[in-house]
């Protein structure tokens, strides 16, 4: 008996050792590398590293400027996240027929997917430029007042052909016999959706807002595309991760480290929390 | 309650024709089995009764109504479907409360013999919900969901939500085929009950003929999108219209052959059966109960195969002088193979086919000696229960 448990737990360490040795090197190493380097400073050439212990943890993230990247963020992801996740669940259900050349539709809608995000913020300059853009609006990103709108309108974009798959997949999931039910049962098109569309599509919303919500607490790229200077104007779309960029240099090492375990510890606790609050309102099926 | 009467139903889909110039009525409070082997056309039939199908030609009516543009919603009509549709999400109650909540619903007449329908109060819902959960013998499981509950407990759970709100006609898309053998014939019974209790005309389609024979006050089946014939089940089985209803009702199905009258007697390989039908080319049937080992009967026969089931054995035998569906030089029957072939695919309880000079026998064990495999024996129609169709139009000479 007792050694045919020590053969099954051999054999289970045997399957598992691959996850693990994964999890070790692209996880596991990296994170405590981070975690340590956050107890070390820097000179302005990268050595002399002197140990500051947890100090460097508790100025850094009760500073400024980590406050101050926090709540850009947070700002990015309130303009981004309801937008995002209301437009891709209305055109998947627009998309979401059995019409002529619907596919069309569905291949325009999912577009975006396959674009970079140098591309999409090019795209979305020529479109929104004051002289000679499609949509000849004031210079969002000139004002340091609405230039996070205009990174969030071009974000929400890029993220809208995702956000149309997911949702369009897991509509297109739904028994039709359930839908037919509902019809017979006399439910109208809005109640139809609902009480029976909405919540059998539950899972994937929550995954979609779990993916826009890590995207826009990760959001760099498409600002450093966008904004002149990167981050600009005035720092007003600098989000945390443009703050731990900028901490990139070789005397800032330790700041970005805490910074970036910081960015970890709450992105790891917004997702928990978004778990713990919704998964009682998701119906996974049978 | 209502009747419901198809005049000339057509539904195509691009340039397939699904169900062709379909007429039919069925009577108020009966129970109509739509019979026929997959992609007949039958559920396409009953969804079109549902609304769920649009209508490409003829009328539907409901009652004196004619539904073809109605909403589903609007047509007093209930469906439990074959996956029975259940809202996963929700409690037993709640989905059984749901066809309640938004439409109204029949009450029961105060007397002077007019139902009124309306939508009805929270409290008038939770009486209904408790009448059919008594109904269902669902009173326990009220506050589970579906993914809790059995195959037989979501099949009563979509009988209730059907019921609850009394509508003028049910509809059921081969309910029972996801249960197993056991809980199909119990629910079989328990169908029954419930439709004799509540006196609702039911449209049942399946492609089970057990469940049409047991269940049906009348059957209709279907092949290739046409009706082929409307009946009883007795009618039906004694008397089938065509070839195809022939094969297709009775397990194991009818033995036929192409033969040629003369005379009053039909020439079978190197035998003779006496048939009351006119000269000419036709096909003879005869069901496999209706044949009896006779030293001095009219069809030479060899056993091929035995297969014994306790009470009975079913016999098969090769007719002598028979080549294969060409008898007498006459073409090959058009359904005899493909109706096997359709048989098969849709699972039918049959355990063997028949061909045009391969019958099988149906011997009472219990009574009559079982032959052994390579016996040449013969055989005599009984109680002169010969079948005869017309080789061309396969349908039967109405002399027979």
């Amino acid at each position: 008996m007792h050694r045919e448990r020590w053969k099954e737990a051999g054999l289970a360490a045997l399957f598992l050792s691959p996850s693990i040795a994964v999890f070790a090197v692209f996880f596991y190493y990296p994170f405590e590398q981070l975690v340590l380097r956050g107890l070390y400073r820097n000179n302005i050439a990268g050595d002399n590293l002197r140990y500051v212990g947890w100090s460097q943890y508790t100025d850094v993230l009760g500073g400024e400027e980590f406050r101050e990247g926090i709540c850009n963020s947070f700002l990015f992801l309130v303009y981004t996240v309801p937008v995002g996740l209301l437009l891709g669940i209305l055109l998947a259900v627009l998309a979401n027929r059995r019409l002529r050349g619907i596919k069309v539709f569905q291949t325009i809608f999912t577009s975006t997917v396959a674009t970079s995000t140098a591309v999409a913020g090019f795209i979305f300059l020529a479109v929104i430029n004051p002289t000679i853009g499609v949509i000849k609006s004031p210079d969002l990103l000139a004002d340091p007042d609405t230039a996070m709108v205009g990174v969030a309108l071009a974000s929400t974009w890029q993220t809208l052909g995702v956000a149309f798959v997911i949702v369009l997949a897991g509509l297109q999931a739904i028994p039709p016999e359930v839908e037919e039910a509902s019809q017979l049962d006399g439910h109208g098109a809005l109640r139809r959706f609902f009480t029976v569309t909405l919540p059998l599509i539950s899972p994937v919303l929550l995954f979609l807002l779990i993916y826009l919500v890590i995207n826009a607490i990760q959001a760099f790229a498409i600002i450093d595309a966008l904004t002149q200077p990167a981050g600009g104007p005035d720092g007003s779309t600098e989000t945390i991760v443009f703050k731990i960029f900028e901490n990139r240099t070789p005397d800032r090492l330790g700041a970005g480290s805490v910074q970036s375990v910081g960015l970890f510890v709450l992105s790891f606790l917004v997702a928990l929390g978004q778990f713990a609050i919704l998964d009682k309102r998701v119906h996974y099926g049978e | 309650m209502a009747s419901v009467t198809f005049d000339g139903v057509t539904k195509r889909f691009g340039s397939v024709t699904a169900v062709e110039a379909f007429d039919l009525t069925v009577t108020d409070g009966e129970f109509m089995v739509l019979l026929g082997p997959s992609g007949c056309g039958k559920s396409t039939l009953l969804r079109m009764v549902a609304g769920l199908e649009e209508i490409s030609g003829g009328g539907l009516s409901i009652g004196d109504d004619v539904v073809n543009d109605v909403a589903p919603a609007r047509r007093d009509v209930s469906m439990v479907f074959q996956s029975y549709a259940l809202y996963p999400h929700m409690t037993v109650t709640k989905n059984i409360e749901s066809p309640l909540v938004s439409k109204p619903s029949r009450i029961d007449s105060s007397g002077d013999g007019t139902d009124e329908v309306r939508k009805l109060t929270k409290i008038e819902r939770q009486e209904r919900i408790d009448e059919a959960a008594r109904m269902l013998g669902l009173g326990p499981l009220l506050e589970r969901k579906p993914a809790e509950l059995s195959g037989g407990q979501r099949q009563r759970v979509a009988l209730a939500r059907a019921a609850v709100s009394r509508p003028a006609v049910f509809l059921m898309d081969e309910p029972l085929s996801n249960l197993d053998a056991k809980l199909r014939s119990q629910t079989r019974a328990e169908l029954v009950e419930l439709h004799d209790r509540l006196g609702t005309t039911v449209i049942y389609v399946t492609h089970d003929q057990v469940e049409a024979m047991t269940m049906a006050t009348r059957i209709a089946i279907m092949c290739d999108g046409r009706l082929q014939q409307v009946g009883t089940p007795r009618e039906v089985y004694e008397r089938p219209a065509n070839v195809f209803v022939a094969h297709f009702v009775g397990t194991p199905p009818m033995n036929t052959a192409p033969v040629e009258v003369r005379d009053g007697h039909a020439s079978l390989g190197r035998s003779q059966v006496k048939v009351d039908a006119p000269d000419g080319p036709a096909v003879l049937g005869v069901r496999p109960e209706h044949l009896a080992v006779d030293a001095e009967g009219p069809i030479e026969a060899t056993v091929r195969h035995v297969e014994w089931l306790g009470h009975e054995a079913l016999v098969t035998c090769d007719l002598e002088g028979g080549d294969g569906a060409t008898v007498d030089g006459g073409e090959p029957l058009r359904t005899i193979g493909a109706e096997a072939e359709a048989a098969a695919a849709d699972g039918a309880e049959q355990m063997a086919a028949t061909s045009a000079d391969r019958w099988i026998v149906r011997i009472n064990a219990a009574t009559d000696p079982v032959p052994d495999v390579g016996r040449a024996l013969r055989l005599r129609p009984t109680g002169g229960n010969v079948h005869c169709f017309d080789r061309d139009t396969e349908d039967r000479l109405d002399a027979s």
